[in-house]
């Protein structure tokens, strides 16, 4: 896993090397907390698409599948964590939002296929600040929209038969009157 | 790798994350989505967050039975109000949003002369909620008073409070004006006048707010609004007429109704209202309202909502009324639709026109196609306004295709006055081809154009003795600034305006402003105008030239 970001991996250095300088000048000791928690550490993740990403140690103890595995096993610095479920352009997104403190204007200027692939990586990083961040902007996408957007929305294949879904829109047909138009 | 299929692939629970973070009516519509959509849409982990969150003690204090599900008791309160307190209160959710509604029984009011009974009596009533209801015998002093903890009421969410009742032979209530308010946090209170015998019509309080039916068979009328932020607090209430003093009866009281307006910019104001202090104390203090009563689109940010105010005028009172934020002091204006003035011959097809236009801001606009007698009035609450604020209102309008006829030697009288006091008239000319003529000295125009205005009008006086008669109108010298106001002028949205007057809105208590255009004495044909309102704005300097 390790050699196939290799390429990646320097320049993705280099930019942890100026933002190490500019965090460098802004720490002031607190050399009682050891290890891996220490202020402005990084830990290397793999992306699914082969990017090997250094992540600054804060947003990594928000990822709890990381901070499981770094529980159970003896690591160093020098350990890389594969998360293949996560792409290098999605886990670039998470960091903006966890950095710009998950405000939701951040995620109104993301795409409908960026937000879903945000929440299946939150959940699968088990991010719950994200999960829910982002589950509230999703919520905030497909409120009072039609039921055929929101399918569309999660490209959701609709089970139901004819009769039971004309049913259920007869049970519930107060909630459809006033909808979006899409 | 394939997203949705990884997407297919999220449990439930997710999909009930994401539902309980919408509202109510998206839950019970997205349960149509897909059986995965509906299993996770009627969890109880999605009610609970529907539900208000002190609902425990709701259950215990209103005895409710045992509900299969979170979702069944959620509709159990929104379907039907629950009585408790002793028959003295109802609480019921509003379905679609899952906020809290109020009334408080005729009982647990305060009612001067309740409890004597050759001016109230308390009876029954089928109709009512309630096992009590109060019954206005006689009384010449009306004054009806509630309170009302906040503290219950769901947190950031515009309420306002609505008197509810009905007329039975009514006596002493037609046309006349009776005190509603509501008082929040100490504050002054809004206090408006309102007209509580829905039956009676006329011009004289054509301005006065009348009773609405509801679906239960009682009327109401808003009272005033306030905005819940969640912190304990009393908001007190009162229905009062004391100033009149006449006989009054055959008032049937249920109580007074607290519920929510319905906002659909509410989740905008929930983040902004934590950040944008400075931009907020910008903002009209009945923003809320002004917002809640648009489906806008949302802003990031106060200033953003300023700004957008100042450049668009917001659409409210159900798309007749216009409201807008003047750029540099940001004051209120307000455009009133054609489809709320009042129009002499307005619905007579012959003479009046009704019809939409795309540069219009109102889906409908009127078009004067020919009259003898011209007569436009509109009323405005300076309640509304910026106060301390000089307004100007201005009559928008602009040529219709057919062209204006029969204005362009005829002049119109335009007023406006505060009730109660006298009004200002002046005399203006909706012909802007006139006005151009007058002030530049042009020759009229080419005889070639063949100008309907001439050929219908059968007197035409000598524009000599027309500019005397301004001058005696308005006890001024023939200035320009005088000519300029007696003459359109083009705004900046294709259509033209003419100043009607002014007053000045000491902000003191509510009062009506009449403004009427009138031309009744020539009695000739006119006509080839659309309408679309007038705009009331602030006047910054005394004339615009």
């Amino acid at each position: 896993m390790a050699e196939r970001g290799e390429s990646s991996e320097a320049v993705m250095l280099k930019k942890t090397e100026e933002e190490k300088l500019r965090k460098g000048k802004m720490i002031v000791g607190d050399e009682s907390k050891a290890g891996y928690e220490e202020e402005g550490k990084k830990v290397k993740l793999v992306t699914s698409d082969g990017v090997t990403m250094e992540v600054e140690i804060s947003i990594v103890k928000e990822m709890e599948i990381i901070q499981t595995f770094i529980g159970a096993t003896d690591t160093d610095d020098s350990f890389i964590f594969p998360i293949s479920n996560v792409s290098s352009h999605i886990l670039n997104q998470i960091i903006e939002l966890v950095k710009g403190e998950y405000d939701q204007e951040l995620a109104k200027k993301l795409s409908h296929d960026e937000l879903k692939e945000i929440l299946v990586a939150a959940n699968y990083l088990n991010m719950k600040t994200l999960f829910h961040f982002i589950a509230t902007a999703i919520a905030n996408v497909i409120q009072n929209k039609s039921v055929e957007f929101v399918r569309d929305f999660f490209g959701i294949v609709n089970d139901f038969t004819e009769e039971e879904e004309a049913e259920l829109r007869k049970t519930n047909a107060w909630a459809f009157e006033g909808v979006d138009e899409d | 790798m394939g997203t949705e299929m990884e997407f297919q692939g999220l449990p439930e629970g997710c999909i009930a994350v994401i539902l309980s973070r919408t509202t109510p009516v998206d839950a019970c519509r997205l349960s149509v989505v897909s059986k995965l959509f509906h299993s996770a849409a009627d969890s109880d982990a999605v009610w609970e967050c529907f539900l208000p969150s002190d609902y425990h003690s709701i259950i215990s204090e209103c005895s409710l039975p045992n509900y299969p599900s979170k979702k069944a008791l959620y509709l159990a309160l929104a379907d039907h109000p629950v009585i408790f307190d002793e028959g003295k209160k109802s609480l019921q959710l509003e379905k679609k949003s899952g906020k809290k509604c109020y009334m408080i029984a005729a009982r647990a009011l305060s009612i001067v002369w309740g409890d004597t009974e050759q001016y109230w009596n308390w009876t029954t009533d089928p109709d009512s909620r309630f096992p009590e209801v109060a019954e206005l015998i006689d009384v010449c002093w009306l004054d009806i008073r509630g309170v009302f903890s906040t503290l219950t009421l769901s947190p950031d969410t515009l309420y306002a409070a609505y008197f509810v009742f009905k007329m039975i032979n009514p006596i002493g209530f037609k046309n006349r004006r009776v005190e509603v308010s509501v008082d929040f946090n100490g504050d002054d209170g809004s206090i408006k006048h309102v007209c509580l015998d829905g039956s009676s019509s006329g011009r004289r309080v054509a301005g006065l707010q009348r009773p609405s039916l509801r679906s239960d068979g009682w009327l109401e009328i808003e009272m005033g609004e306030f905005f819940n932020g969640g912190l304990e607090d009393k908001v007190q209430m009162s229905v009062k007429e004391v100033k009149a003093g006449n006989w009054k009866s055959g008032l049937f009281v249920e109580g007074i109704e607290v519920r929510p307006k319905l906002s659909l910019v509410s989740s905008t104001f929930q983040s902004a209202a934590e950040s944008d202090a400075v931009w907020h104390k910008f903002l009209p203090s009945d923003f809320h309202t002004l917002l809640s009563q648009s489906p806008s689109s949302s802003f990031p940010s106060k200033k953003h909502l300023y700004i957008h105010l100042c450049h668009n005028p917001l659409l409210i009172d159900h798309g007749k009324k216009s409201f807008q934020l003047d750029k540099v002091y940001g004051k209120k204006c307000y455009m009133l639709s054609a489809r709320t003035l009042f129009i002499v011959w307005g619905d007579t097809p012959r003479y009046w026109g009704w019809t939409s236009l795309p540069d219009a801001r109102f889906s409908e606009v009127a078009e004067l196609v020919s009259v003898c007698w011209l007569e436009i009035r509109g009323w405005i609450n300076t309640g509304m306004l910026s106060p301390k604020t000089l307004y100007g209102a201005y009559l928008v309008f602009k040529p219709s295709p057919a062209g204006i006829f029969g204005f362009d030697y005829q002049s119109v009288e335009v007023s406006v006055g505060i009730a109660g006091g006298e009004a200002s008239k002046r005399t203006v000319f909706l012909d802007a081809e006139r006005g151009r003529r007058l002030r530049y000295q042009i020759v009229p125009r080419r005889a070639g154009i063949f100008n309907r205005a001439r050929f219908l009008t059968s007197v035409e006086t000598p524009p000599a003795q027309h500019n005397s008669n301004i001058n005696n109108n308005n006890n001024s010298s023939n200035n320009n600034n005088s000519v300029d106001l007696q003459y359109p002028k083009e705004r900046g949205d294709g259509w033209m305006e003419v100043e009607l007057g002014d007053f000045f809105n000491d902000g003191e208590d509510d009062k009506e402003v009449e403004m009427g255009v009138c031309e009744i004495k020539s009695g000739d044909w006119k006509g080839g105008l659309f309408l679309q309102g007038i705009e009331i704005r602030p006047k910054t300097v005394p004339s615009i030239s």
